[in-house]
């Protein structure tokens, strides 16, 4: 399959007032046509940046771009032909104009008679419930229908790469949801290849087969998510204890990585562990059996991409949790 | 990709906007008309009497609207730079396959279109106020308004890209709009004031209205110099403009205001 994308080494610094702020370093992926890709970080993680860096806006420090086959610092136009983006936040939409006026212009930048899109922007107003806004402004939407016309100017023309940072934050459950199931559906009928940036982890588990998880400017994982679900199982365990813990046992489980304990399944203490090395496994049960803690049982732990994610990036602060989307879609 | 797609869309988008925003327009225009009735009347009030003796009067009119036409296509690219970048549109502009060089001329034409008809009918509404007669001699006037307003596009992305990397220097372009004046009405006998962009252009613009010349009648060195002019600050000021781009590219800050 033709690569859609591919970023190679790139690095990017910004100056800061503490010092530089090494916003990417060397990030490497590439994406097959008709690939949806999720990049998943938390805030400050360089997402926005690495979207900026490929549709042209910020110019990398190190690397290149291919879109396509063509280096947007080297042939602009040429790659600006093949793809459009949704910036993060209100950022795309001409605000005094109405909803069918700014698909007719978007299309006119990009060098496409609006003659021959009209089919394409009735389809895209249908599906996304425009049809009672088309001649409203821009600036008069709510917040939600703004994203959506947003993403439906950036499908207007039939672009092969749809590059979306942040596409539902800040919004409602029902326009995000409308978002997720156009992307499922440009990818699956027009195989178009679509890289959005979000620090939602639901908005990735369930439109997303490929997460990039980026943290502090680099890549620590670039799996498709079952499998990157099936390495992380492998790891995890989860020993349920017939007794309680002592503070003693306590403190000594504090200091191995990847440790925790509560109470759970009818009261009993459970010990949840990932573990990096297996020596650290025979340390707990070393823990355990100088005391005389009888252990009930040991399992793999089921994990989720939230596990996955703290364990990887080590932040909890700022992922959004909003829930409703685990069985949705 | 044609260009005339780009061209298009930009016309339509500027009289959509004209329609939508009709009564700022008109408001526009109408204190246009009341700010010269206000000149005219001191100017009157002056020279003592109602009989005005010489070509001051039509030097004023000509002035006048050569100024606001200017201001109008000035304030195009630099204000309308900062209104795009604070609602952030201007990124998108910049991904446009077309670039953002061409997104822009096009658009100054359109404007143009537009801010043409304005002043040709507040021309009209002087004419009307004050009896004067004007020889409108599209043919030579057209080609000598260009030579005018190319200089003053250069200012316009000048200021622009000087927008594009310190941001906060709007007082500065209020402060220019008005520098405009002096630019347009300096008189070419004083030998700097030649050199000043537009100043030569619009001593042509005059005596082609106002002295009834034809095009070809003009002083040739006058023409060349207008014509060089015509290129050096454009020139100079989309040199500049791209150079503040790069900035902007490089430090990730094209888009914030
Ligand atoms: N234009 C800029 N100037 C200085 N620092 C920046 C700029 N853009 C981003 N940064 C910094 O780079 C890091 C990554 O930012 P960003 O790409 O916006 O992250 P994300 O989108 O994942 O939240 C942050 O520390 C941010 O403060
Ligand atoms: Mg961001």
């Amino acid at each position: 399959m033709r690569s859609m994308l591919k970023v190679e080494e790139i690095g990017k610094t910004f100056p800061g007032r503490n010092g530089e702020i090494k916003a990417l370093d060397n990030v490497n992926f590439k994406a097959n046509g008709g690939e949806l890709i999720g990049v998943l970080g938390p805030n400050g993680a360089g997402k926005t940046t690495l979207v900026k860096i490929i549709c042209g806006l910020v110019s990398p420090d190190f690397g290149r771009v291919e879109i396509a086959g063509t280096n947007p610092w080297e042939n602009r136009s040429r790659a600006l032909r093949c793809l459009s983006a949704v910036l993060e936040g209100t950022r795309n939409l001409y605000w005094p104009l109405t909803v069918r006026e700014n698909l007719e212009f978007f299309a006119s930048l990009k060098g496409e008679k609006i003659r021959r899109k009209r089919d394409r922007m009735e389809w895209l107003i249908d599906s996304l419930g425009l049809e009672k806004k088309v001649n409203v402004t821009a600036r008069n939407l709510s917040r939600g229908m703004q994203q959506k016309l947003a993403l439906a100017v950036a499908l207007v023309v039939d672009v092969p790469l749809l590059v979306l940072d942040e596409p539902t934050l800040g919004l409602d459950v029902e326009s995000s949801l409308d978002i997720r199931r156009l992307l499922q559906d440009v990818v699956r009928e027009e195989e178009k290849t679509i890289l959005l940036t979000t620090h939602d982890m639901n908005l990735v588990r369930s439109i997303c087969p490929r997460i990039v998880i980026l943290n502090r400017g680099r890549i620590v994982t670039d799996q498709r998510v079952d499998k990157m679900l099936g390495l992380f199982k492998v790891k995890a365990y989860k020993i349920k204890l017939a007794q309680e813990l002592t503070p003693q046992q306590k403190k000594d489980l504090m200091i191995i990585n990847g440790v925790s304990w509560e109470k759970s399944d009818g009261n009993k203490p459970c010990i949840y562990f990932q573990y990096e090395d297996m020596r650290e496994f025979y340390r707990i049960i070393e823990i355990l059996r100088k005391e005389n803690t009888s252990i009930g049982s040991i399992e793999q732990q089921d994990v989720d991409l939230e596990k996955v994610f703290l364990q990887l990036t080590g932040r909890r602060d700022d992922i959004v949790k909003s829930g409703f989307a685990r069985s949705t879609v | 990709m044609s260009n005339l797609v780009l061209l298009e869309a930009q016309f339509r988008r500027e009289l959509i906007l004209l329609k939508r925003y009709f009564f700022n327009f008109l408001g526009g225009f109408l204190t246009f008309c009341v700010v010269f009735i206000l000149l005219f009347l001191g100017y009157r009030g002056l020279a003592g009497g109602t009989e005005i003796y010489g070509t001051g009067l039509e030097n004023l009119i000509v002035g006048y609207i050569t100024w606001i036409l200017a201001m109008h296509i000035y304030q195009d690219i630099s204000s309308t730079l900062f209104q795009e970048a604070r609602e952030g549109v201007l990124e998108q502009l910049y991904m446009s396959p077309y670039g953002y060089s061409r997104v822009t001329i096009t658009r100054l034409l359109a404007s143009l279109g537009v801010h043409l008809v304005m002043v040709f009918s507040i021309l009209q509404v002087l004419i009307l106020i004050t009896k004067r007669s004007f020889n409108l001699d599209l043919v030579s006037i057209f080609p000598l308004l260009i030579l005018l307003l190319l200089p003053v596009v250069g200012i316009g992305f000048f200021l622009g890209g000087l927008q594009l990397h310190f941001k906060r220097i709007r007082s500065i372009l209020q402060i220019v709009q008005f520098l405009l004046i002096v630019i347009v009405v300096a008189p070419i006998n004083l030998f700097w004031a030649s050199f000043l962009p537009g100043t030569m252009a619009s001593h042509l613009i005059r005596e082609v209205m106002i002295g009834g010349a034809f095009i070809t009648e003009l002083p040739l060195e006058q023409v060349l110099l207008a014509l060089f002019i015509a290129f050096i600050f454009p020139a100079l000021g989309w040199g500049i403009f791209k150079l503040c781009e790069k900035k902007a590219l490089e430090s990730g800050r094209l888009g914030q205001f």
